[in-house]
């Protein structure tokens, strides 16, 4: 693999992407609202010195859970099936570059890019912040904004696998913004149902729940930003209890460091794989 | 004949009072009288003993009515075993001393100071450290606590004691102490007693009344305990402007707990930060009772208030529910409509209220309802509750919004709700911290993404062109 490809396309990618009218529109909402959410939210964030975990840092998980899933899922899918519908792939393919380079150029620069406009977000919500005085940690909202990003390229890691095995743009974003549903609503809504209907135990219902990065996401936010993890309810404390603090903070950063390498390995393969008339 | 009758009642005071005149010893470690004890052997009652600077080893019995002085804080040690200091009669006062170093024994009671039938006794300006109870008061009634801070032994919560315990000492004033990593601030059986200004922290049950009836607690801080205040089997308990902050023990986590109590008044209070802000259990129980809870602010718990199904007769009015995760919480799911949420064209604040003030009066003109069916769900299965803050719960509201025939009944229903919150005084005026690093790094997040995304498009250009 030559590296210098791997740079050129990785420009490529990043100047590709402010083309990209939905990449722009997405960052554009997303800077925005977390912008006015932190300034709606931050007016009442402290009463005689005390503060709690409360609707600022709640909204901005709710914020990162919406945005964050759609954009990378989407960028994700239509990156290789746009450049395969639109017979890119294989007139790149025709210069001296290998299927690998492109793959490894097209997901660090689409990963980069959504990291700048995720850093954009969390940095105008955080001057926000600052200026309202409800400052705070910084070293939490940093690592908010660090897990937002692990969030992001596990995500894209599986739009990546949606795109490989998409020949048409649209019929890839059509299964992204499914997998978008099905991440944040759908699955867990399941979840809750079977709790319900077959009386899940505490045990259960963490173990599924981990099978859903945005919702490890959550969890991992919620126990870096809050100081105690009760606001989970027993699940939370048992969680909590069986792995502590740092255990169970590992626990998550490695199911999203599956939830990164598993779809994107096999992406990678099925992609090697493809023939070239194929593309 | 009266006269004379007269002089021998003259006489008779005079020689009593000159009989009687209250002498001074000094202890020092190098005067003639160098122990406590010795002292307390040669005073007799209304007596004082001043003690000098200095370490006195061995623990102390206080049998007669006199005033122990400490100056410039001289220490007891009472060396690892039982009780340190033990009062014994009435109208003692000990002040201004380092007490340390109380047994273990939780069986036998080990304690700082320990006032048995000590009745009208102050207990003043002391410092208690490594002690396993602190103050402990048994049948001593209308005695004083003051300005002591307790310190207690480093142990798991199980084998500590009490800081300061009340048992049949009615009357009592404790004021303005501070305790720490000790168990409970403890009545039982005493009633009248006026608790005020203290800081209890780092402790079981900040504060414990058990059968203890008519009693007042105000301006006291409560912060880091499992349990700010468990107030149980007792009446007419009254408390004005206390901060409950940060009481987060698991399973319990209450800034206050009611347990069977009736006739409670309390205004102005701040429940902060803790993982249920109120917790309400069979109270009132007496069914003529009434509970008054006004103009508390209850901001930033994991659960507002928490209530035992069935619970009834409580008046909540005026208080501001601010932010709390989950504002009002019903065990098991059910609805409180026996209590009144309103009177009188007033309601409570609450920050989740949607409505709006037509007419300017402060009031919403739609009732408040907290109806929420991710909340009532996740009252009936709590281990739902690990879905709070995702979009899963959102759009679970959503859905009772748009259909509802799934829209639970309401928990609460406030015909008229507050518009802005209500803070007393005592808690506002704290300035808020402006943090310059915060807004550095900010700024960076901004710029810096900027900066490389204008450098990587920009060299792109000319390498294509190329």
């Amino acid at each position: 693999m030559d590296f210098r490809n791997v740079y050129i396309l990785i420009r490529k990618e990043a100047r590709d992407s402010v083309k990209n009218w939905w990449f722009v529109l997405y960052t554009i909402c997303f800077s925005a609202l977390a912008l006015l959410l932190l300034f709606l939210a931050s007016s009442r964030s402290e009463i005689a010195g005390f503060s709690g975990f409360g609707r600022t840092a709640a909204s901005l998980i709710n914020l990162v859970l919406l945005f964050i899933p759609l954009i990378a899922l989407v960028t994700g899918a239509i990156s290789i099936s746009n450049e395969r519908e639109n017979g890119t792939l294989s007139y790149l393919l025709s210069h001296p570059i290998t299927k690998s380079e492109i793959f490894t150029g097209k997901f660090i620069g689409l990963l980069l890019s959504i990291w700048f406009s995720i850093s954009l977000g969390f940095g105008l919500a955080g001057i926000a912040i600052s200026i309202r005085g409800g400052g705070g940690d910084i070293s939490k909202f940093l690592m908010t904004a660090v897990l937002s990003a692990i969030l992001a390229a596990s995500l894209l890691s599986v739009g990546f696998l949606i795109s490989v095995f998409s020949k048409k743009a649209a019929k890839a974003t059509g299964i992204a913004v499914f997998l978008w549903l099905v991440f944040i609503v759908i699955g867990d809504l399941g979840i809750m149902g079977s709790t319900v209907a077959m009386d899940l135990g505490i045990k259960q219902v963490f173990i599924l729940a981990l099978f859903n990065p945005t919702e490890v996401f959550k969890i991992a936010s919620v126990l870096t930003l809050s100081p105690r993890f009760e606001v989970l309810g027993p699940v939370g404390i048992y969680a909590f209890k069986t792995f502590g603090r740092e255990g169970l903070f590992y626990l998550l950063l490695s199911v999203m460091a599956l939830w990164i390498l598993i779809p994107l390995g096999y992406a990678f393969l099925s992609f090697s794989v493809l023939r070239r008339e194929e593309l | 004949m009266h006269y004379i009758l007269a002089l021998i009642v003259v006489a008779g005071v005079v020689a009593s009072t000159t009989k009687s005149v209250a002498e001074t010893y000094t202890v020092s470690p190098t005067g003639s009288i160098n122990s406590i004890s010795k002292a307390i052997g040669l005073s007799k009652d209304g007596d004082t003993v001043e003690v000098e600077k200095g370490a006195y080893k061995g623990r102390i019995v206080v049998d007669k009515s006199i005033k122990l002085i400490g100056i410039d804080k001289p220490s007891i040690d009472g060396q690892g075993k039982g009780t340190v200091v033990l009062i014994k009669a009435p109208k003692c006062t000990f002040k201004g001393f380092l007490v340390i170093g109380s047994g273990e024994s939780l069986t036998i009671e080990d304690a700082g100071i320990v006032l048995d039938s000590a009745p009208d006794s102050i207990i003043e300006d002391n410092k208690l450290e490594d002690v396993l109870f602190g103050i402990y008061l048994k049948n001593s009634r209308r005695s004083l606590i003051k300005n002591n801070v307790i310190i207690g032994k480093d142990l798991p919560l199980p084998q500590r004691g009490d800081g300061i315990r009340l048992w049949y000492s009615p009357e009592t004033h404790i004021l303005y102490n501070h305790t720490t990593q000790t168990r409970d601030l403890v009545m039982w059986w005493s009633g009248n007693t006026l608790i005020k200004g203290n800081k209890i922290e780092k402790g079981r049950y900040g504060l414990h009344y058990m059968y203890s009836n008519d009693n007042v607690f105000e301006d006291n801080l409560f912060i880091d305990n499992f349990v700010g205040g468990f107030l149980m089997y007792s009446s007419g308990i009254r408390f004005y402007h206390n901060i409950f902050a940060r009481n987060q023990g698991l399973a319990t986590g209450y800034g206050v707990g009611f347990k069977d109590l009736d006739d409670v008044v309390a205004e102005e209070n701040l429940f902060i930060d803790n993982r249920i802000g109120l917790y309400l259990d069979n109270s009132p129980h007496l069914i003529d009772s009434w509970n008054k809870i006004e103009k508390n602010v209850i901001a930033f718990n994991d659960i507002g208030a928490s209530f035992m199904p069935s619970i009834e007769r409580n008046i909540i009015v005026s208080n501001s529910f601010i932010d709390n995760a989950e504002q009002i919480e019903v065990r098991g799911g059910g609805t409180l409509s026996g209590n009144k949420w309103f009177k009188e064209n007033e309601g409570n604040f609450w920050s989740d209220y949607k409505g709006y003030d037509e007419n300017n009066d402060g009031i919403g003109e739609i009732p408040y309802l907290a109806e929420s069916l991710f909340e009532s769900l996740v009252d009936r299965y709590p281990n739902l509750r690990i879905f709070i803050f995702s979009p899963v719960s959102q759009a679970i509201e959503l859905a009772s919004h748009a259909f509802p025939i799934f829209k639970p009944e309401p928990k609460v229903t406030d015909e008229y709700p507050m518009i802005n919150s209500y803070i007393p005084e005592k808690f506002k005026g704290f300035k808020k911290k402006f943090s310059m690093g915060f807004l550095i790094i900010s700024t960076l997040m901004v710029f810096i993404p900027l900066v490389l995304y204008f450098y990587l498009v920009k060299k792109t250009k000319g390498k294509v062109s190329d």
